[in-house]
């Protein structure tokens, strides 16, 4: 190993002002849960220079870089330690890589140089820093085709940062590469966009500090976009994915079009994790018949608000406390305006992680804290508010009897669950819990690059609403 | 193009495209079997192979590749003859 380092917030803070990508998949929490990724993850051009630097200071007989050929196969989140390493190092050729957990996470191959990179005639240090929008583009699909444009490139910050690398390609294809990040993160694909890997050739310098760049193809089939490049010395192609935007669930009044306006008339229905998805739809279902809810966030603060603004202009009623399952919950309830006769489940931390083991035991912690022990002390609390006999859903999963690799921990800990309930309900009175397996849902936590084939939330959650409140009914 | 040519150049792309040194591929051979073929590397893994042999693919077939002998029975059924 060459070199090991955490990235954490204040990095990529700095390298956001560097590069101007200040794309919310690496700078905002809220907003990254709501991507593939699920929390923040570092630049992948930050990491290429970090280890295009690592390289050079180790090896300061490497004359330069010719080519360069990187790929990002796995994303890097804010926090982890991150390994580089040089697979192979020639005197025609380098492979290194950086990885974290074993995993390879970004991988370069280089041509080498026999001779140290042409440099620009002008003076880079003198290149002042660009006004930047921090807000990226919003691109649809079919906006995106035909974008072309120019950035200006700034060297001298850049140079400061990696000045290794500096040597490796020259200041101003270093910052032409950090400049290729706001291309992709900021103008195009923008918002929604995944910076997959670059194709690029050393060129003679340029006078003029300018990164041109210009849409060269989209595949609409799978999102792919390839943006080609041209200036401060380099040349070549990036490819990138517009990712599917954050799942929208149907609004209030959509939905209750579904439901009879009476339906759970007499509810108050606590639905933990009712910020997005299954958690979300459930809550416009029961306001949307009548029932009081009381929608709980752990981090969504604002997603919840949009659910509670949603419902109240419809005309329901609703209430928002923050709810953290991981802590006391008796307590977190104790400002309820009535105890709940209903709860939903649905908290989670993010399901689909990469991992290199069949079995990680930190992940099978992490999830038992969701799906067993916060679900217990919600039961506990939920019964001690209202002794009388409160009825509790708890959504397990499909994939406890066939899911797809890598989610053996999730149907572990949801297994785990369900005998939990199911002995809660044996053993404990006052208590009814519905238990059921949902299929694969279009939500945040399913969402591909691609569409795949999903369930939608209303059509899985208004029966098992229904269920909830009809045995209420009949006595059962 | 028999299933071995078609194969042998299959290998050599993913290889390529996964960084994989002497890759061992058989028609039964599954995105499991391939460290770093996930859904991402997958749908990478299947446009390059519709450059390299000139043919072309619907989303559907795209998604619904279930191991490296589909792709190839897809690829020669897609070849003109």
């Amino acid at each position: 190993m060459l070199a090991s380092r955490v990235f954490d917030s204040d990095d990529q803070a700095r390298f956001a002002a560097l590069t101007g990508d200040y794309n919310p998949i690496h700078m905002d929490p809220i907003a990254a849960r709501r991507t593939q990724a699920g929390a923040p993850i570092v630049h992948g051009i930050h990491t290429t220079l970090w280890l295009l630097d690592t390289i050079a200071a180790h090896h300061p007989e490497i004359p330069g870089i010719a080519t360069l050929d990187v790929s990002f196969p796995e994303m890097i989140y804010v926090g982890d330690q991150v390994e580089a390493e040089v697979i192979k190092l020639s005197a025609e050729s380098l492979r290194v890589r950086a990885s974290v957990g074993g995993l390879e996470a970004v991988r370069i191959t280089a041509a080498l140089a026999a001779a140290p990179p042409p440099s620009g005639g002008r003076d880079t240090h003198l290149t002042p820093m660009p006004s930047h929008s921090m807000t990226p583009r919003d691109l649809s699909l079919s906006d995106i085709a035909g974008q072309h444009g120019k950035v200006r490139i700034v060297a001298s910050a850049m140079q400061k940062q990696f000045p290794h690398a500096a040597r490796l390609l020259g200041p101003d294809r270093l910052a032409a590469l950090g400049c290729s990040s706001y291309i992709v993160g900021m103008i195009v694909p923008g918002l929604h966009s995944l910076y997959v890997g670059l194709k690029l050739r050393v060129s003679a310098a340029t006078e003029r500090d300018e990164l041109a760049f210009d849409v060269q193809s989209v595949d609409p089939r799978i999102r792919q976009v390839i943006l080609g490049i041209n200036g401060g010395g380099l040349s070549g192609s990036i490819e990138t994915f517009s990712r599917l935007p954050p799942v929208a669930q149907p609004s209030t009044a959509a939905i209750a079009s579904s439901v009879s306006s009476h339906e759970f008339d007499g509810a108050v229905a606590l639905v933990v994790g009712a910020s997005r998805g299954l958690g979300e739809v459930t809550a416009k279902i029961i306001a949307a018949g009548g029932g009081r809810v009381i929608l709980t966030y752990a981090s969504g603060k604002s997603d919840a608000e949009r659910v509670a603004e949603d419902i109240g202009n419809w005309g329901g009623r609703c209430d928002l406390i923050s709810y953290d399952v991981r802590e006391d919950a008796y307590r977190q309830m104790s400002g309820l305006r009535e105890p709940p006769t209903h709860y939903y489940y649905f908290a989670t931390p993010a399901i689909a992680r990469r991992k290199s083991n069949v079995f990680v035991p930190e992940r099978f912690a992490e999830f038992n804290k969701y799906y067993v022990c916060g679900f217990q002390r919600l039961v506990e609390a939920g019964l001690r508010l209202r002794p009388g006999g409160i009825a509790v859903f708890y959504p397990s999963t499909t994939y406890v009897e066939n899911r797809p690799a890598k989610l053996t921990e999730y149907a572990m800990s949801k297994a785990a669950g369900e005998i939990l309930c199911s002995d809660i309900s044996k053993y404990r009175r006052g208590i009814r819990i519905l238990t059921h397996r949902i299929p694969r849902v279009s939500t945040d936590q399913t969402a591909s690059i691609i569409p795949v084939e999903t369930s939608d939330a209303l059509s899985v959650m208004l029966p098992i609403v229904r269920r909830m409140h009809a045995t209420d009914k009949t006595g059962e | 193009m028999n299933d071995e040519e078609i194969l042998k150049r299959l290998a050599s792309l993913i290889e390529d495209l996964l960084g994989l040194d002497e890759l061992q591929l058989t028609k039964a051979t599954t995105a499991q079997d391939v460290p770093g073929w996930d859904s991402l590397a997958h749908v990478r893994i299947v446009v390059a192979s519709e450059q390299a042999f000139g043919v072309r693919f619907t989303t559907g077939e795209i998604v619904s590749l279930k191991s490296v002998g589909d792709l190839v029975d897809l690829i020669k059924a897609r070849s003109p003859r």
